[in-house]
């Protein structure tokens, strides 16, 4: 089954053809409206995408090449994400689905990241997903392709967003996480003490938010100048903070439920100190390709064909769903 | 880019039979439109606020399948591109290349949004002023005269904010007022604000979008934007309370 | 208004009692720096329309919550706005962010407030301003747009 995937949740714009667990042609085009303005901003990231979406979906399939009439259905995010941005994907896919009379299937898009890691592995469930980036941080269940049990979510900020915003306070430039990273390799991480959130209580939860509190009253008592001085220490102890408590969360689940296969995939899944910890587990653990890790169409297509072939589709009258949770309807109303 | 397979097409385009299908989403409602060339088959007006893209494809389903028309046999879409709601121009601007990367054949045509509006009082000898809510304490406005079979313009479609607006209006000596705003506009002027006044009309949009498509004024579906009508720059802060 | 509050539960309590004032339309602005209890208040505000699971919108800008206005029982939608990553573009003028912050058909709640420009403030508006005094007390102040003009 022939399937396109289309991907514009936030500041990618993608499109990809699959068949059979295999890319027959994707592209992926990243926004770079946003890097001087301190993170993705909404209205212009809309606007990109209408620039770029259908002109995307043309090298596509010519790369492919398929002809519109040999695509058998189609795959589109439906959230989470930015509203404004869903929408133009969703709008974009639902008059190719209208126009070719073929089965349309809305995808959560941390649904495609879980599906993502059979782009650069063969595995299979069960196993424990862990997706951090920007705007996620969800320890997920994978009983089975399709089949999952959300252990734990943020109660406050995603850790690549403590990350940015800790970046933000000390003047770094977005996103924080790499430009963390440079700074803190100098530093020691046990010279400061950042609260590990959520450390006593016993569910899968995470928080960032009393980390990034500490970090700024931290910033403030010491005052410009020792901050300055101890900054590669600082980020250091801060950072690690933020992966030590990533780590403790799936440590736990994993010894509760048994499982030693592990994914972690996601934005933040590309920090280098996140990789080095993780190793040192006695896990048997998948990271993603970088590429894989971001966001991409392909693993949208890839979660469509599973529903697909078991025969499921979404009426064309759905909505986007902002926030939708994963293992949830799409639509709460 | 994709090769566009070459059409034949004839000299006069008046001499052709094509399928219109004319859409608008700049305002809270869907407006369609089907028509064989400047003649309105059928049409759809519904109210759907922050509802458009999930009731687009059931609507224009529900437009074609009783003059039992597939979607593919359009020849021709007439886009309304603005000014409006952003969200609500880009959902239509987004449908109609979805449309268009399946039939290499349709062809586009744009129409300004506010002038659908005046185009219904064409040959009327009388002063369209079109007021749309633009947010943010503005509005997208535009004065035509509709004296001809079609509005030309006084003032072009722009962003202005209420007051700058009802100025200009002042200076005729009598208008009609169109659009979704026009019943918070108030002027010092003799105005008429007709019955749906706020609704764009199918009809009227396909009159502009025939006009279009016979001064082969085709627009490719790569080059389909919005009329945004602002550029999305930064101002300048105002600091209610100054941060700790 | 002006309040102390040294616990979360009492910003949490602070929030739930401008939420009893809410109505359809409406919009909260935070003013306030990192870690001054603006997501708190937004909790307590939430929990009055019985949405518990708020979360910081900063990468998304903005969430959307279905939630129940008790007082007239009714349904009531709920925009969550935190314009904390729009810093740098200074000022947001329009754009898709419009479209929300001026719908009259929900309660809209906006963090990081000074990013707005002028014209982007709604008429009906409720300011609330959280200042650190230490690591424990915040000082918050509410002003009420609309009684101030009464």
């Amino acid at each position: 089954m022939k399937v396109l995937g289309i991907e514009t949740s936030c500041d990618e714009t993608a499109v990809s053809i699959i068949e059979n667990n295999t890319i027959l042609s994707e592209q992926v085009y990243s926004q770079t409206v946003h890097e001087s303005l301190g993170g993705v901003v909404p209205e212009l990231a809309s606007r990109d995408h209408i620039k770029k979406l259908y002109v995307l979906a043309c090298e596509v399939l010519d790369k492919s090449g398929l002809a519109i009439s040999d695509i058998d259905a189609i795959a589109v995010t439906a959230g989470p994400g930015l509203p404004g941005s869903l929408i133009i994907g969703v709008s974009f896919a639902k008059a190719i689905a209208l126009m070719n009379k073929i089965p349309i299937i809305a995808i959560n898009h941390l649904e495609g990241h879980v599906f993502g890691v059979k782009l650069s592995y063969e595995i299979t469930p069960p196993f424990l997903a862990l997706l951090v980036s920007g705007g996620h941080t969800e320890l997920i269940y994978v009983h089975n392709w399709g089949d999952y049990k959300l252990l734990g979510t943020t109660r406050d900020d995603a850790a690549g967003e403590a990350l940015d915003k800790a970046a933000k306070v000390i003047g770094l430039s977005y996103p924080g996480g790499p430009e963390i990273q440079k700074i803190a390799e100098k530093g020691d991480p046990r010279s400061f003490r950042f609260p590990i959130a959520m450390l006593h209580s016993d569910d899968f939860d995470f928080s960032f938010s009393g980390l990034k509190t500490a970090f700024a009253l931290t910033i403030r008592k010491l005052g410009i100048e020792k901050t300055k001085r101890n900054l590669a220490n600082i980020l250091a102890s801060y950072q690690d903070a933020i992966v030590d408590s990533l780590l403790l969360k799936l440590d736990r689940a994993s010894k509760k439920f048994g499982i030693n296969r592990i994914v972690i995939s996601g934005g933040v899944a590309a920090s280098k100190r996140l990789r080095e910890k993780a190793t040192v587990k006695n896990w048997e653990l998948y990271m993603p390709e970088t590429k894989y890790c971001t966001d991409n169409a392909s693993m949208i297509a890839l979660a469509g064909e599973f529903y697909l072939l078991k025969g499921q589709q979404t009426p064309m009258n759905f909505p986007i769903n902002s926030s939708w949770m994963l293992g949830t309807p799409l639509s709460m109303k | 880019m994709r090769k566009s397979r070459f059409i034949w097409l004839p000299l006069f385009l008046d001499t052709l039979i094509m399928k219109i299908l004319s859409i608008d989403t700049s305002t809270d409602y869907i407006c369609l439109g089907f028509g064989i060339n400047d003649e309105l088959i059928s049409e759809i007006s519904l109210r759907v606020p922050k509802k458009h893209s999930q009731l687009l494809p059931q609507l224009v389903r529900n437009l074609l399948e009783p003059v039992t028309v597939d979607l593919r046999d359009i020849d021709i879409i007439t886009l309304s591109i603005g000014p409006g709601s952003y969200t609500g121009l880009r959902i239509s601007t987004a449908f109609v290349q979805g449309l268009a990367l399946s039939n290499e054949n349709l062809r586009t045509v744009c129409v300004d949004s506010l002038t659908v509006y005046a185009q219904r009082f064409q040959n009327c000898k009388e002063t369209v002023a079109v007021a749309v809510d633009a947010r943010s304490k503005a509005i997208y406005g535009a004065v035509f005269d509709v004296s001809d079979a079609h509005p030309t313009p006084i003032i072009p479609s722009g962003v202005f904010s209420v007051k700058e607006f009802v100025q200009k209006l002042n200076c005729f000596p009598k208008i009609i007022l169109m659009g979704n705003y026009a019943n918070k506009i108030e002027t010092s002027v003799k105005t008429i604000l007709p019955n749906d006044f706020a609704i764009p009309s199918p009809r009227n949009l396909l009159a502009l979008g025939y006009q279009e498509v016979i001064e082969r004024k085709f627009i490719s579906a790569e080059n389909l934007e919005p009329k945004y009508l602002r550029d999305y720059i930064p101002g300048k802060a105002k600091v209610f309370f100054d941060s700790a | 208004m002006k309040f102390v509050s040294n616990t979360v539960e009492q910003t949490e309590q602070i929030a739930g009692k401008l939420a009893e004032n809410l109505s359809l339309g409406d919009t909260v602005l935070l003013y306030g720096s990192l870690g001054s209890g603006k997501t708190t208040f937004v909790k307590g505000l939430c929990r009055k329309f019985l949405i518990e699971m708020v979360k910081s919108p900063s990468y998304v800008i903005l969430k959307i919550y279905h939630g129940k206005n008790l007082t007239k029982n009714d349904k009531c939608v709920i925009y969550h706005i935190d314009l904390y990553r729009l810093e740098q573009m200074g000022q947001i003028n329009g754009g898709e962010i419009a479209e929300y912050i001026f719908d009259e058909n929900a309660i809209k709640i906006v963090e990081w407030a000074d990013r707005l420009s002028e014209k982007m403030l709604p008429e009906k508006n409720i300011k609330v301003k959280l200042e650190i005094i230490d690591d424990k007390n915040r000082k918050i102040t509410i002003i009420n747009q609309t009684e101030e003009d009464i």
